[in-house]
Formats: structure tokens, sequence, C-alpha cells
């Protein structure tokens, strides 16, 4: 079996929603590409829109990896993601109509950001029951042998 | 685009019951385990023991096995009998992760088999797709996105590893297309096309019906008459929208209309054509102040409204392109839907007539030389 780094279980579940988002925004990002043919707005949107994608996969697996700087970017961009879902609800131009965009725009940005806080807040428990780790960023974070910071993390069962 | 079928808002209740019986089940277990039931400390035991993303994952089968269970009284024939498999098999998966080791792998296939089928299903116009249907797909997902992770955990080599992971964005692709292309080659009848919904009319018209008809189109022509020129329009308060490479036609709205309902002396739009001579008007666009707020239709089937939605507009300009499935647009754009609308083109509209929601397509590649 292949050592991996250590991980819990609510990283672990906020990086496979990740995936899931990264997922649809990839489709997002390749379904404008026909329109913008025509459409020279398109071009740039569907462009950032497939970068933004794959930016998101990279940051879901470095999370995974106990990278603390995908953990700021990740809170980071599902914040601003809410806050514009937030937006666009209340103005009346029908974005959101019905579950499906709640589930999507929504319940799954508000899943990620909780799972992210609950992660953070056990790496602090984490790094409370761990003095010997070295610690830098207030006791959250330790450097790996390569010197990249990882997050101190509860290994699941 | 993608509203909730009639016959599957059961499924929604289904869910909703199931979630909040999984929640009170759990505290009895706890209640009962408390009190050293044995029974009771076992299966607290099991839940404990099982790793939160597991526990999830089977919550998400449950919930899809709850909502197929749910839809079967409303599917004949094979779908129906398939919902029945696939429901109680979701359940049992369901079950299984917590007792057993080789659940994974079965509720990857289980899952993929699923999500597969009702992309055949959509594509060969068996079902249409809704948004429980959809967000169906979405619990289904997310709960295959969980099992690969856990297959992920038990190792393997490092292609096997990199194929696992991007089985799942390339799974989440053929879906969402799949249900794009099944939704468009086989939509409703009330789509007119990708992006417009038409307001439920009667069949047939009346009598009185077609002569209310053709009194708004001959109301509308005398009104429109005095803004042949634009200039006679922007005196009058119209202002022209963006214009777009992708779109020969030009609407000049008038937000001082905006509470008009169906008033041929104040429509809220003047539709123009960009011909080669120069802007051409051709018919008068009405739209209800609210959305959601149904048009009144004094010619019944005649006078049929729509509205758009299920479409992202760009910031820059008037360019557009349409929401996915899963209600995403690209980053950038917004997703909106109009208010309802009804299109009077004072010009021959060939077989579309009149109140088409769009203009013939012959007529319009006459006037603008594009289709």
């Amino acid at each position: 079996m292949n050592q991996r780094p250590p991980t819990d279980a609510a990283v672990e579940i906020a990086s496979v929603l990740v995936v899931v988002q990264a997922s649809f925004s990839l489709v997002a990002g390749l379904s404008s590409l026909p329109f913008a043919i025509v459409e020279p707005g398109f071009r740039v949107l569907g462009v950032l829109t497939l970068i933004i994608a794959a930016a998101m996969f990279w940051l879901a697996r470095n999370l995974r990896r106990g990278r603390r700087w995908a953990w700021g970017w990740l809170v980071t961009l599902e914040l601003l993601s809410l806050a514009m879902t937030t937006l666009l609800a209340l103005l009346p131009i029908g974005t959101m109509r019905g579950p499906l965009p709640l589930l999507v725009n929504l319940v799954i940005p508000v899943s990620v950001v909780v799972l992210l806080a609950a992660a953070s807040d056990a790496r602090g428990a984490a790094s409370g029951r761990a003095p010997a780790r070295e610690r830098v960023d207030g006791g959250r974070y330790q450097q790996d042998q390569a010197g990249h910071d990882e997050l101190i993390l509860d290994v699941e069962a | 685009m993608y509203d909730i079928a009639i016959d599957h808002a059961s499924a929604l209740t289904a869910a909703i019951v199931l979630l909040v019986f999984l929640c009170a089940f759990l505290r009895l277990i706890r209640f009962l385990a408390g009190r050293s039931v044995a029974w009771a400390v076992r299966l607290a035991d099991a839940y404990d023991a099982t790793p939160s993303i597991t526990r999830l994952a089977a919550t998400l089968m449950w919930l899809s096995g709850a909502i197929h269970l749910a839809l079967v009284p409303g599917h004949d024939g094979i779908t129906g009998i398939l919902f029945v498999i696939d429901g109680v098999g979701f359940i049992g998966l369901g079950i299984a992760a917590f007792i057993t080791a080789w659940w994974s792998r079965a509720a990857t296939v289980w899952l993929a088999a699923t999500i597969a089928a009702y992309i055949v299903w959509v594509v060969a116009g068996w079902e249409t797709p809704d948004q429980v249907g959809i967000a169906c797909k979405l619990i289904e997902l997310v709960a295959l996105g969980m099992v690969l992770r856990i297959n992920q955990r038990i190792g393997g080599t490092r292609l096997r590893r990199t194929g696992r992971a991007a089985a799942f964005p390339l799974i989440a692709i053929v879906s969402t297309f799949g249900i794009w292309i099944g939704g468009l080659a086989h939509p409703d009848a009330l789509h007119a096309h990708p992006g417009a919904v038409l307001q439920p009319v009667s069949a047939v018209a009346t009598p009185e019906q077609r002569a209310a008809a053709d009194r708004l189109l001959a109301d509308t022509k005398a009104s429109l008459r005095r803004y042949q020129d634009p200039a006679a329009a922007v005196a009058a308060g119209y202002k022209p929208g963006p214009v777009s490479d992708a779109d020969p036609l030009l609407h000049f709205q008038n937000q001082a209309n905006a509470h008009a309902i169906l008033d041929p002396s104040r429509p809220q739009a003047l539709v123009y054509a960009r011909t080669s001579t120069g802007l051409r008007l051709i018919g008068a666009m009405y739209q209800m102040p609210r959305i959601g707020e149904p048009g009144p239709d004094p010619g019944g089937p005649l006078t049929q409204w729509h509205q758009h939605e299920g479409i992202c507009f760009s910031p820059f300009g008037f360019e557009f392109s349409f929401e996915t499935p899963f209600w995403t647009c690209p980053i950038g754009s917004t997703s909106i839907t109009t208010a309802p609308m009804l299109h009077v083109w004072i010009i021959d509209n060939g077989k579309n007539g009149p109140f088409a929601a769009d203009l013939d397509k012959a007529v319009q590649r006459e006037l603008t030389g594009r289709s």
C-alpha cells in the first residue's frame, strides 16, 4: 500500500466537493467555446473559466496534501463565490429557481467552507496535542521534510 | 430550461423525509445505546467505526435510493422496474458501507451504471431531464466522487490512481453534455427553442380569440407606423440595446413603458432588423413587468407568451451562451431569466406567423442576409 500524507475527514470530503465544482466549471468553460466563435467576450470568459477549473483541481489536490496556501485560496474562492451567488439571488433576474441551483451554487460552497473551517479547528486541536511538532503560524502548521508547509491533520481510521 | 416535472415532486418529499428519518434514527440509536441496549450498542459502534466520508457516501446513496423509489409510481414499464432495482440497490449498498469491506467497488459500478443509464434514457428521449432528475445525478456524482476517493485511498499503482483521479471529471463532463444534448434534442412541447419556454395555452383558438389576435396585430401595426424611422423611436424614449455580431436584430427598449401590459400604444420594445440598407422596423415586443408573471393572451394559442431562461449573459454586451444542466455559467457571466414577452411581427413572418417567439429563419435571411 502506498504511503499517503495524513489527512482528515473534513479535508477529504471538502476536496471531493471542490473536484465536483471544478468539473462543473470545466464543463461550463467547454460549453462556452462554441459561442466564443462569434462572441469575443465569451472567448475571454471561456478561457478564464477553464483556467479557474484547472486551478481548482490543483487546489483540491494540494488541500489533500495539507498545503495551507491551498486551504486559504479555497476559502477565499468559496467566499467570493458565495458573495456573488447571494448578490445575484437578491437581484430580480431569476438566477436561482428551484432546488438544483441552490444545491450547486449555495449548498456545496457553504459545505466546503464549513468543512474547511472544521478542518482548521481540527488542526488547531491536533497541534495542541502534538507539542513536539515544529509549530508555525499560530501552531496550526508544520513544515515537512522538503520544507513545505504542511497542515497538521488527524489520520482517519 | 429545466423545471420540476409534476410527477417528480414526490421525490423531493421523499428526500426530505429520509433525511429527517435518518437524523431521528441516529438519535434513537444513541439514546438506546446509552441505556446499554445490545443491538443499539452494536449499531452505534459500527456507525462510530465508519469513516465520515463513508457515512456521507452511504447517506447520498440512500438519498438517491429514496428518490428512485419515490418515482416508481410515475414511471411505467422497464423504467419503473429499473427504478425499483436501483433504489433497493442503493439502500443495500448504503447499509453495506457500514458492515462490509467490499461495498466501495460495488458502489462505484452501481453509481456509474445509474448515471450512464440516465444519460442513455435522456438521449433516447425516454426521459425528459428536469431539476429532480438532474439533482439526483448531482447527488450520485458527489457520492461517486466520495467512493472513488475511498478507493483511491486503498492504493494501487500511480497509473491506476491517476486514472481514478481523471475518471470523475470525465464522468461529470459526459453526464453534463449527455443531459444537455438529450434535453435539446427532445425538448418538451413548451420549449420553442433552447433557452425559451412558452406559456401554456389551450390547444385550439376560438373565433373570439382569433378576432382578438387580429385586433392586437392591427393595433400594433397602427401604433408602430410612427417609429419607422429609428430617430423617431429614440425621440419617443426608446433606447437601442447592445449590438451583437451574433444577432441581426436590434431591440429598442423604453423603460417608461415598463408597467404597461399589452398596450399597443406603449410597447416595451421595438424590433429592428439590421439590413444592408439600414435599420428596418419589423415588430414590437410586449413584456410583463415581473419575472414569473403570466402575460394575458387574448388570442389564446395564437398569442402565446414566452420567457427566456437558462441563458448566460456576458458582461461584454449582448453576448450569451447556454447554462449547463448543473446550473453553471462561465465565470463572469450571469444566468438571467426574463419576464414573459410576446413578439408581434408587423411584416409577413412566413410560416411562424405574427406572434411567434422567433422571426422565421427564411424571412430573417431575406431581410438581413444572415440566418
